[in-house]
């Protein structure tokens, strides 16, 4: 039967494990990953607790088609309490972990209370086991993963594991599998580390039912053909990720010195073609045919002979214009140690950047750093920095608190500088010039975010016809809609409707690359569908699948509105709209947001979503999208 | 003249693909634990090798067959089992240098790589083109132009 | 495996003006035809041109 995986309920205080079956009626109104996740999460998890204590709840799930012909069907999601932002703590990862704990035989986990003593779960063919891991705790990632495998005798055995950041509870410590696919954002590292869970493993060889198992593959084949054919695929076949700079950076969409500038000239060293010389070939996850990140051996310079794994766009970013650095080889290591340590690259490089704009200002000084010289473009500090913040020392101890933690630490004049949302950093793209990037960043559940609500493709001018066939499916949309990216009417639907759409991926545990976000010609909803139903055997439309998309969203607010967020939240700080852009092409210099257009944007695409103006879900969403019993029970 | 399927090692990106259509083809089920390729990974190097049949032409598997189960066939080359033969006293697992020749518990019997009858699936859907299907008497070629291409731009011969 | 679509092939897209147009081949360098700007040029395979970046020196600056 396809849908015959488990739930595991863990409680790491008495050591309980309670395995069930999932019911059919919980995927057909989740399907499963982040959807499921929030349903679980919602439930069982009771507002206002610690998200460092052993009353916050930690859901782990492969997505309802990962480990099988759906391409790139390889992700894990992890949910929680978040220690970053006190809201949503929500993260995605790659690699090939979750296809392993599905062939385990289970989907999802939910894991309580706290650990005494650090422990590891072993997850085997329908069994799962709770391991002494004192002697994994102190290992960085690589290590921890390598131990597992060699302590149980089986090279084929996967895992996740947290870093010396996770142990040291900072508070955007990451979860890493394999060498570099990162569960980043928010925190859940840290989630992991104070239930003393330093790793999971799985091992499985249950294989997965499929519904029509020639008609799948034969769908795959077609596909992938259409993913690999596209020019976007290829670019990220060659290079990954870091072709987008070529792109933002010769337009003016970067952050360059943490929000001084918008984009700088000398970019020649720290362009993704410096990657050829570093490169030993490429990787993929499971299934996927695009194998964007890069394997590499340092190969001149301090670091020469360091292998890693990536590196992607935000690390070249927060490697490299944001601290100031065009270094390619700091970019490399930067990636490397990171991962080792198990830190988010994204929330550490701004960090960093957003010190090295305190000390720039004076506001801190080399008594607060210890003597580092915290300077834009220092690369030996920019390393140190990612040192002490894995280790909680020095100045490190301070930023490893996060944007909130920092500003409660520093000086008043600290905080405007600071570049996030709700307590989470913002990737260093610039978003003064485009409307619907920067609504998409003041919205997202979990805080400043670029991956679950990012149109992407308004970067393209694509052509009107273009844009509604898109847009305009499966849900039907008679607004504006406009190709130019600096305009503001239009880009409430688009950000709608890419929730809706990267909400769906998740659910499903495939790769948002291959799916319409840095290109139009990809997967969507009716590929989605009919992937489903290949599958697993669900029968859902485009428009059950939008519909799953739209309820499991309005969970994930209703669990940022229990926890206290409001309308003040969905917002941008003061930088964005007072300090025009200084440079690059006249579509984007000179820009800031405007205050009254944001605002009106804000309000229409609360409406679109069926939410008051003070962005609380309305009695009328709750009972269209079948929420009401679920909210009502709490 | 028989096909092989011709493994470039340096071209496998690790994704494991053809484990999982190799199970699908074969079982029905996604499970890379029934397929008859590997994909072996030594992570800390980056260094991902495709294992396979190598459908021997002196198989060890075929020496070591008490019940003369194992033979290769004329036409396609490819060293077959006979499962009415067949008594699954697994020496041909034992036998086969690399792993080749493998146990399904689920159809209790031995199972290897049977080249798909003729199309594999593994060579379909390898998009890093580290797994192809070629004639195999002409296979070693592509590598010695690939070869003889690094010579020759090192003499400036060709651009 | 790896062709572009055939109507776009050794074309780039400029990212001032939006144009299409096609860089000499094996070019490192391009104007765009349309607005003027320069362009350098890199090739993640040997017939599909890329923009890399503009050439700094002759980006435009404001007055």
């Amino acid at each position: 039967m396809a849908l015959n995986r488990k739930l595991a309920f863990i409680d790491l205080s008495s050591g309980e494990i309670e395995i069930s079956e999932i019911p059919r009626e919980l995927r057909e109104k989740y399907l499963g990953g982040r959807g499921l996740d929030i349903h679980l999460l919602f439930k069982h998890l009771e507002p206002g607790v610690d998200p460092l204590g052993p009353e916050n709840v930690c859901c782990i799930s492969a997505g309802i088609l990962v480990g099988t012909p759906a391409s790139a069907s390889a992700r894990t999601h992890i949910m929680a309490k978040s220690p970053l932002t006190g809201l949503l703590g929500s993260s995605n990862m790659g690699g090939f972990f979750a296809p392993e704990l599905r062939y385990a035989g289970f989907d999802h986990l939910v894991i309580r209370g706290q650990a005494e003593k650090p422990v590891c779960l072993w997850i085997h063919n329908g069994e799962i086991e709770i391991r002494d891991a004192a002697h994994l705790w102190g290992l960085d990632t690589f290590e921890t993963q390598e131990a597992i495998r060699d302590e149980l005798r089986d090279p084929e055995i996967k895992a996740l594991a947290i870093g010396v950041a996770g142990e040291n509870l900072v508070r955007f410590a990451n979860v890493v599998t394999g060498h570099k696919n990162a569960a980043g954002r928010t925190g859940m590292g840290a989630v992991l580390g104070s239930k003393n869970l330093k790793a999971i493993a799985a091992r499985g060889t249950m294989g997965i039912d499929l519904a029509q198992p020639r008609e799948a593959l034969e769908y795959d084949r077609e596909v992938c053909n259409q993913i690999a054919s596209t020019k976007f695929g290829q670019i990220m076949q060659r290079w990954g990720t870091m072709f987008i700079y070529g792109v933002t950076n010769s337009t003016g969409l970067v952050r360059v010195n943490n929000f001084q500038s918008n984009q700088h000239p000398d970019s020649e060293k720290i362009e993704c073609e410096n990657m050829d010389e570093h490169s030993t070939g490429t990787a993929g996850c499971f299934g996927c045919q695009l194998h964007c990140r890069h394997r590499y051996v340092i190969k001149d310079g301090k670091y020469a002979g360091t292998y890693g794994e990536g590196p992607e766009y935000t690390s070249q970013g927060a490697w490299g214009a944001e601290v100031g650095c065009r270094d390619f080889p700091t970019i490399l290591y930067g990636n490397h140690l990171v991962n080792k340590l198990g830190l988010d690259t994204l929330e550490t490089g701004s960090l960093i950047s957003w010190g090295m704009e305190l000390f720039e200002k004076g506001i801190i000084t080399k008594e607060d750093t210890g003597g580092l010289d915290l300077k834009f473009g220092n690369t030996d500090a920019v390393i140190e920095m990612i040192r002490q913040i894995a280790h909680r020392e020095g100045f490190g101890d301070v930023l490893a608190d996060g944007p909130k933690g920092a500003m409660e630490r520093l000086p008043a004049e600290a905080a405007p500088l600071c570049v996030h949302v709700k307590g989470m950093s913002n990737l260093h793209s610039d978003e003064r010039p485009t409307p619907s990037l920067a609504l998409g960043i003041a919205t997202a559940t979990r805080g400043s975010d670029h991956l679950r609500s990012r149109p992407a493709i308004d970067l393209y001018y694509l052509p009107e016809p273009l844009l509604r066939k898109i847009y305009g499916s499966p849900v039907p949309y008679d607004g504006p809609l406009t190709s130019d990216y600096g305009d503001y009417d239009g880009k409430a639907w688009m950000v709608f409707w890419q929730e809706m759409l990267y909400m769906a991926v998740d659910c499903l545990g495939v790769c948002k690359f291959h799916t319409i976000f840095l290109s139009p010609n990809m997967p969507a909803f009716d590929e989605f569908s009919k992937w489903l139903k290949l599958i697993p055997g669900l029968e859902m439309s485009p428009k059950d699948v939008w519909d799953v998309a739209e309820r499991a969203y309005n969970l994930e607010r209703l669990f940022n509105l229990r926890e206290g967020a409001t309308r003040k939240d969905d917002w941008l700080v003061d930088r964005y709209f007072d300090e025009p852009t200084p440079r690059g092409f006249d579509v984007v210099r000179n820009k800031t947001l405007d205050r009254d257009k944001f605002k009106a944007m804000l309000d229409e695409y609360y409406e679109l979503h069926g939410w008051d103006k003070k962005g609380r879900v309305t009695d009328e969403t709750l009972e269209r999208l079948d929420l009401a019993a679920a909210v009502g029970s709490n | 003249m028989a096909k092989m399927i011709l493994i470039d090692q340096q071209a496998c990106t690790g994704c494991r693909q053809c484990e999982l259509v190799c199970s699908i083809h074969h079982t029905g089920t996604a499970n890379p634990a029934r397929s008859r390729i590997s994909t072996i990974k030594w992570e800390s190097e980056g260094f991902y090798l495709p294992v396979v049949c190598q459908q021997c032409l002196e198989p060890a598997c075929a020496t070591v067959c008490p019940t003369n189960a194992i033979g290769k066939e004329a036409t396609t080359d490819r060293v077959v089992v006979d499962h009415d033969r067949c008594i699954g006293c697994k020496m041909c697992v034992m036998a086969c240098p690399f792993g080749a020749m493998g146990v399904d518990t689920h159809e209790s019997r031995v199972t290897k790589c049977d080249l798909c009858d003729g199309a594999p699936t593994c060579v379909r859907f390898c998009e890093a083109g580290a797994l192809t299907f070629v004639e195999a008497d002409v296979a070693h070629l592509a590598k010695q132009r690939a070869s003889g291409s690094r010579f020759a731009a090192l003499v400036g011969a060709h651009r | 495996m790896k062709a572009s679509p055939k109507s776009r092939e050794g074309q780039v897209r400029c990212l001032n003006c939006f144009e299409r147009f096609r860089p000499e081949k094996k070019a490192e360098r391009a104007t765009c035809p349309s607005c003027g700007i320069e362009w350098r040029i890199s090739y993640p395979y040997p017939t599909t041109p890329k923009i890399r970046g503009p050439v700094w020196d002759h980006y435009p600056t404001p007055e």
